[in-house]
């Protein structure tokens, strides 16, 4: 609903839009989401690289500490092969393990140990550096380390990091270590007997190998054994304390790989590595915070960068969108300017191919329209002239004058009847005539006019010329134009009976071909050559008001052309001496208001 | 005229956007992080005159010090719990413009009065709550000795005699464990006697002595003849000293609590109110720890801190 509302406004706006916004707007738009597009994948695919990088240099340095890590067990290791293969195996315990062999192995180690020493299986100190003086309260055969080498032969072992608390000190301090335990074969008087050595590791040497390893801001890394108790972290004590929390328990779970937790209300990137002999897991954390830092500058940048591009972008397609649309709208002015009837101005050439393409469009339709107009004009002109002619011959003052004057003669010539006839047929003639105004009337009547006509000057003619109607169609349906015939009845007479010896003929033919009808009017007069003849219909022929000079003919053939179109009118043949025949050319009209049918009035 | 005006707009926007740009490529990466706080200097003053019955909370400190950026300095007395000496000290502290002060109060009721009117620099206490103090940072006093009573009493089913000792008589943490100490006591049936403010002499044979502070533990063994029955001896306190002599037998038992903890939230309590930020008060529980329990794996991470 609401995206219809949004639509239907977009649309109402749209309408309303120049083609210039529209253009900026279109524009913009798709080059905004083109960027913004192409931004975010650029900065998802950075903060996807950044992780990575992250990850993969939390795995070099868990690789390196894995390998001074264990370079330093496997040395713990040494020196527990060393006791027990260079001292134990060569001694008998009856007979005192020989201490200066430990004190030397620890004095060069001295870095990496708090102690070494054996034990009989009871627990009983055999030999010790570099403290050879157990507690009273010692008992080692109950600690951790002791019994695990005793339960596991095979094995050397690593305890996780404690206290120690086995040798009499004089300043009370105390170590953390770890320690590192195995199961030995003691001989005691020629018969083998099981022991139990001990390597103590001192947690500040290991400490010390972590303390060197450089990591990043804020990352930090740590060291459980496989139940997840921390063996070493750089702020194992805090944790001890109760005052931090480390999620080392879970870490411990982890297979090798970087992860990512949320611990404590903070986003963690967890890499695990698994040391090889003692099973003990390596973990990194880096706090998603560090590199955020780094994401938000280059999420700034983006934002930046991108926000100077919309604006160079709404900028720079407002310019262009203004150069594309000037020339359509000087188009627009030049059309306003032609609609308000002056000529169309001369464009500049700024344009591209279509908009010049438009203006001679334009150009063309315009002249084409101005020639339409001026033919509309014409036509208007000329059929308001022929309806001005047809009105002016149906008072034709001259021929009212003659047969008025004809009716005197014929009275006081005591013609009664003949006078009586004339001005009977001048009579129906003025009624046909003037037809209630009408322009188009039944074709019967326009004969009948004719008739009439024919009869009038007959009288007046003195009888020189006979007339004649055929019709070879049935005319009771038809109409016609009014007025076609009687203007060439009267050139014929003028033409061609007016030299007659009583040998006069005209004739009128009416015929139908098809939706055609056709009026042949012909006289046996002198006749004219065929030049003659279409020089009558020329309109470009001067025109004179001289009685029979043509026009009257000319005037219907404009009048047929006008009402009917151009391929109606009238068709003069005619030779000299063979007389004349003026063909009436019109369609069929069966309605007195023939518009919008066959053969439509125009 | 209206379509210069826009596109004056327009280029002035763009040029403002440029500059933004170009600022965002020169934005320094430290503007982004939260800039480091100002180090602060935090003065540390004991009602002792041995700075070693602290080392272990001097640890935590350093490590908070270290974690916070903080500046440390330890004052100790030139005798035991001179209350003026002390506040001399607070003073002198307050024209060096330092910016905090972690106190163990020589005298409680001397310090409130002073803190009426302070307005130097915040001060957090430790061992015993002052009012005007920003916060405390101690054991639960009274757990503490009702705790280490109970044990005396667990040790000894046929009663006898317990003499309570502590060496500041004005120190109201102090006060406050052994009060909790005697009245379990004197619930169980034991005949109890008091030194208020050390122990001079052994005015009578005790079968358990109580010593609520370090130095009231360091009292005791001085007084013990070598020709007499040893009592047992019970200690507030995880200092180094203490534990050694539980280790050894010479105590056996000690009401003990994370001094590593408490050194660390104190300093950063008095930090946090030295940069004006939220402070708290942490108490911290307490654990009885018998003679042959020091290793046990969870006593052993309270009574020896891992050092860095």
């Amino acid at each position: 609903m609401i995206f219809r509302s949004i639509a239907r406004r977009f649309s109402r706006s749209y309408e309303k839009m120049s083609i210039q916004r529209v253009i900026s707007l279109t524009f913009t738009a798709v080059a905004v989401v083109g960027m913004l597009f192409i931004g975010l994948s650029l900065a998802v695919r950075y903060s996807s690289v950044n992780q990575q990088v992250q990850a993969q240099a939390s795995q070099q340095v868990l690789d390196q500490v894995n390998l001074t890590l264990d370079a330093h067990l496997r040395r713990m290791m040494r020196v527990a092969d060393t006791v027990y293969y260079r001292i134990i195996k060569n001694a008998d315990i009856e007979q005192g393990l020989p201490n200066d062999g430990l004190s030397l192995l620890y004095e060069e180690n001295r870095d990496s140990l708090v102690s070494i020493a054996v034990f009989d299986a009871q627990g009983e100190l055999l030999s010790a550096a570099p403290l050879s003086e157990l507690k009273p309260g010692a008992h080692p055969e109950q600690q951790s380390w002791f019994l695990q080498a005793q339960n596991q032969i095979e094995n050397i072992h690593f305890s996780t990091a404690h206290v120690q608390n086995l040798f009499q000190t004089s300043d009370n301090s105390y170590h953390w270590v770890i320690s590192l335990s195995r199961q030995v074969e003691l001989t005691r008087g020629g018969s083998i007997e099981s022991g139990v050595l001990l390597v103590d590791i001192s947690f500040t040497g290991l400490e010390q190998i972590f303390r060197n390893t450089s990591y990043g801001a804020n990352g930090y890394l740590y060291l459980v054994n496989r139940n997840g108790e921390i063996i070493y972290h750089p702020r194992q004590q805090l944790i001890y304390a109760g005052i931090q929390k480390e999620n080392h328990e879970r870490a411990a779970q982890l297979p090798d790989g970087t992860h990512w937790e949320e611990f404590e209300g903070e986003q963690h990137q967890i890499t695990v590595k698994t040391m090889g002999y003692t099973g003990w897991k390596l973990v990194s954390v880096v706090p998603v915070k560090g590199f955020e830092v780094n994401t938000g500058q280059f999420l700034l940048f983006v934002g930046s960068v991108l926000l100077f591009s919309i604006f160079l972008l709404v900028f720079v397609n407002s310019r262009l969108s203004d150069h594309i649309s000037e020339p359509i709208r000087e188009l627009e002015r030049a059309v306003n300017e032609t609609g308000r009837g002056g000529d169309m101005p001369e464009l500049s050439n700024d344009g591209c191919y279509e908009v010049h393409k438009l203006e001679h469009s334009i150009r063309a339709m315009v002249s084409t329209m101005h020639h339409l107009m001026e033919d509309v004009i014409q036509q208007e002109e000329d059929k308001r002239r022929s309806e001005l002619e047809v009105l002016q011959s149906q008072i034709n003052p001259h021929f009212l004058y003659n047969t008025l004057d004809s009716v005197i003669w014929l009275t006081e010539s005591g013609r009664y009847d003949d006078a009586i006839s004339m001005v009977t047929s001048l009579g129906r003639l003025f009624r046909i005539s003037l037809s209630k105004g009408s322009r188009i009337i039944r074709l019967a009547d326009e004969l009948e006019h004719a008739n009439h006509y024919m009869a009038i000057q007959k009288i007046r003619y003195k009888n020189k010329f006979e007339f004649s109607v055929q019709t070879d169609t049935p005319i009771e349906s038809l109409y016609c134009l009014k007025l076609i015939i009687q203007p060439i009845l009267e050139n014929a007479i003028y033409h061609g009976m007016a030299a007659a010896d009583d040998d006069g003929e005209i004739r009128i033919r009416v015929w139908r071909e098809e939706e055609e009808i056709y009026i042949d009017v012909s006289d046996n007069g002198l006749g004219m050559t065929p030049e003659v003849a279409a020089g009558l219909l020329d309109e470009s022929r001067p025109v004179s008001s001289k009685k029979g000079s043509g026009i009257g003919v000319r005037n219907v053939h404009r009048r047929l052309q006008l009402t009917f179109g151009a391929q109606y009118g009238l068709t003069i043949f005619s030779e000299p001496d063979e007389g004349t025949t003026v063909r009436i050319h019109l369609p069929v009209l069966e309605h007195p208001e023939a518009d919008g049918q066959k053969g439509a009035v125009r | 005229m209206k379509k210069r005006a826009r596109r004056i707009w327009q280029l002035a926007g763009l040029g403002l956007l440029g500059v933004a740009m170009l600022f965002s490529l020169m934005l320094p990466e430290e503007f982004l992080m939260e800039s480091e706080p100002e180090r602060v200097e935090i003065s540390i003053l004991t009602r002792q005159t041995d700075g070693t019955i602290w080392s272990v909370a001097r640890q935590g400190m350093e490590q908070a010090a270290e974690d916070l950026g903080a500046e440390l300095r330890f004052l100790t007395l030139r005798s035991p719990n001179d209350s003026a000496e002390q506040l001399e000290l607070l003073y002198r502290e307050a024209e060096l413009h330092v910016d905090g002060a972690v106190i163990v109060p020589a005298d409680c009721r001397a310090l409130e009065e002073c803190l009426k009117e302070w307005k130097a620099f915040p001060v957090v206490t430790m061992e015993s709550r002052v009012e005007g103090a920003k916060a405390f940072i101690g054991p639960d006093n009274q757990q503490a000795g009702e705790q280490l009573a109970r044990q005396v009493v667990q040790d000894l089913p046929s009663k006898g005699v317990a003499l309570l000792v502590r060496s500041c008589a004005e120190s109201t943490g102090v006060a406050q464990r052994m009060d909790a100490a005697k009245r379990v006591l004197e619930q169980a049936g034991f005949k109890v006697c008091t030194a208020e403010n050390g122990l001079q002499q052994m005015t009578e044979p005790a079968d358990a002595v109580l010593c609520f502070d370090m130095q009231s533990l360091f009292q005791v063994e001085k007084m013990q003849g070598s020709d007499e029955p040893m009592p047992r001896v019970y200690a507030a306190g995880a200092t180094s000293a203490a534990v050694s002599r539980l280790e050894t037998g010479e105590i056996s038992a000690l009401a003990a609590w994370s001094e590593y903890a408490q050194g660390y939230l104190a300093l950063k309590q008095a930090v946090c109110a030295a940069r004006k930020e939220t402070v708290e008060t942490c108490v911290l529980p307490v654990t009885v720890v018998q003679e042959g329990e020091t290793y046990e794996p969870d006593h052993q991470k309270l009574l020896y801190p891992v050092s860095h």
